[in-house]
């Protein structure tokens, strides 16, 4: 058994402060790189028991990504990295006057959120606008989902592009 | 003098017989394909950008005596499992590959470990041992990969874990990191007007390329390196010197399993698509068999061979299922065709490697029993 002090040498801590330095990184690459999508939606939507209706036209900006005209019934998609961005959106009134609601801050708790365009112009805090997206994955076929893949004899089958 | 001349052309012939042989089929194949130069520049270096990793990942291995290393799927198993976790996370871009390559650095080194210590129980069979192990690491990536991920690893993402709540799907989509080193710093020459077409370099990932080679002519220079290239000349010599040889041994195949992870995760990146149970499976093969290609052997092999292998066998690659279409109207033929050249590549290297080991020893006891002759004599 080798003593204390010859485990605990200059050459352990030094490896130690590599592995921990590793970990730092791989943690920070986590949080950098995490990527989330926003859906910005305008349809007619309930909140709290009450009906917001979908716009007829608005423009939506997140960040300063540039704006995306939404029309009623429509739905889009952007990936975003990092929890806190904001949200610009410009909507016309019943006497089609141009109104702009100032970039509004939000952050995003899930990886798929939904932001409620006609919430949000009806004058609703951002975090009732918010809500989680799921999305239901596509069915993987029978012979796939049962892991036939796993079961074949294909090791080192040169007939796949490589 | 002719003698010396003849000799020397026999010699040359014999030693690259192989990548003679897929010169002439590509000189043959090119104008049957009918393909123009400039597609087949952009192929190439598509697909020198996608293997360089994997096959320089081979070198250290043959270095340290132990052959062609079959065990590098394992290291390509240690590349999926990152790849997997970041898709699941969906941790995007350079991030998202760097982080890969952290997940699969441990993995690797265990799965080298293992693998290193089981060579070194099977010494003068390293070649078929670590192709068995390959088969059975595979069953334990299966095993963990089918039915651990979802129950016992956290892993949610709808994209990544079948619809029943355990198990991998066969096919992950990789739209996250695809190509992301290639696009982060790339050129474009001989584009049309309209910008189409022309020949895309993707020079970060060359630079990558470039700095594997360069830390591999260093490594060599090392002290371990050197310790390394002792062990692959003779253990028993080695052990004489005082080098721990099955540490060496040991050490040659992590750095091998490594680099294959890291290869993995550059090959995957740029496919764009992980088939999770066969992506790791014909890599070996591949790598291997590419590596050969360019005229290496079982116990020699260079950075040049490399690069050469890689072209050439790409080459047919992209050739031979058109030369197949246009010369029999079918591409199958040409898939058939390079098929068993690839494999027919490997058994010709590994039949040529035992003839050469088996002259020079018949040379070397014939010289030795002359040298013991003429001693009796005098």
């Amino acid at each position: 058994m080798k003593p204390a002090k010859e485990i605990f040498d200059i050459r352990f801590f030094v490896r130690l402060a590599c592995i921990v330095l590793i970990i730092v990184l791989a943690i920070f690459l986590y949080f950098y790189g995490k990527q989330r999508t926003v859906y910005i939606d305008n349809w007619t939507t309930e909140i709290d028991g009450t009906s917001y209706r979908a716009e007829d036209w608005a423009i939506a900006q997140i960040d300063d990504l540039g704006g995306e005209e939404l029309y009623p019934r429509m739905r889009i998609g952007v990936p975003l990295r990092g929890r806190t961005h904001t949200i610009t959106i410009t909507y016309d009134d019943k006497s089609y006057n141009e109104i702009e609601i100032p970039a509004t801050e939000f952050r995003l708790e899930y990886d798929n959120s939904l932001i409620s365009v006609p919430a949000l112009v009806a004058g609703l805090p951002i975090e009732k606008c918010i809500s989680e997206f799921i999305i239901t994955p596509a069915p993987e076929p029978e012979a796939e989902a049962a892991g036939d893949a796993a079961a074949g004899d294909g090791f080192g089958d040169m007939t796949m592009d490589f | 003098m002719k003698e010396i001349k003849s000799t020397d052309v026999r010699k040359f012939l014999a030693n690259n017989i192989v990548p003679i042989i897929f010169i002439i089929l590509c000189a043959v194949c090119i104008p049957i394909a009918g393909y123009s130069g400039q597609y087949l520049v952009d192929q190439i270096i598509t697909r020198i950008v996608r293997n360089s990793f994997l096959v320089l990942s081979l070198l250290i291995p043959i270095m340290a005596g132990m052959g062609l290393n079959f065990g590098m799927t394992l290291g390509a198993m240690a590349g999926q499992i990152g790849l997997i976790f970041v898709t699941s996370w969906n941790v995007v871009s350079i991030p998202g590959l760097l982080l890969a390559a952290i997940i699969a650095t441990p993995i690797a080194i265990v799965l080298g470990c293992f693998c290193g210590k089981m060579l070194n129980m099977a010494k003068g069979r390293e070649m078929i041992t670590s192709y068995m192990i390959s088969f059975f690491m595979n069953g334990v990536y299966q095993l963990v990969v089918l039915y651990g991920m979802g129950s016992v690893i956290p892993v949610r993402s709808g994209q990544v874990i079948l619809p029943r709540g355990y198990g991998a799907r066969n096919t992950i989509d990789l739209l996250n990191v695809r190509k992301s080193i290639d696009n982060f710093w790339s050129i474009r020459l001989f584009t049309d007007e309209n910008g189409m077409g022309g020949i895309t370099i993707p020079l970060l990932t060359l630079i990558l390329i470039a700095l594997l080679c360069v830390i591999i002519i260093w490594f060599r220079k090392t002290k371990v390196g050197q310790d390394m290239r002792a062990v692959g000349q003779d253990m028993e010599v080695a052990r004489e010197a005082g080098i721990k040889v099955e540490r060496t041994r040991i050490l040659a195949i992590v750095i091998s399993t490594v680099f294959a992870a890291y290869g993995m995760i550059i090959y995957l990146s740029n496919m764009g698509t992980l088939n999770t149970y066969n992506s790791h499976s014909q890599i070996g093969m591949f790598s291997i068999a590419a590596l050969l290609v360019g005229g290496a052997s079982v116990s020699r092999a260079s950075i040049k061979n490399v690069f050469l292998g890689i072209i050439l066998f790409h080459l047919m690659f992209i050739l031979t299922p058109q030369a197949g279409r246009n010369l029999i109207g079918q591409a199958q033929i040409g898939e058939f065709f390079r098929v068993f050249v690839s494999y027919g590549v490997i058994t010709l290297s590994l039949v040529l490697y035992e003839i050469r080991t088996r002259r020079e020893k018949a040379e070397s006891a014939k010289t030795l029993a002359l040298g013991q002759k003429e001693e009796a004599k005098a």
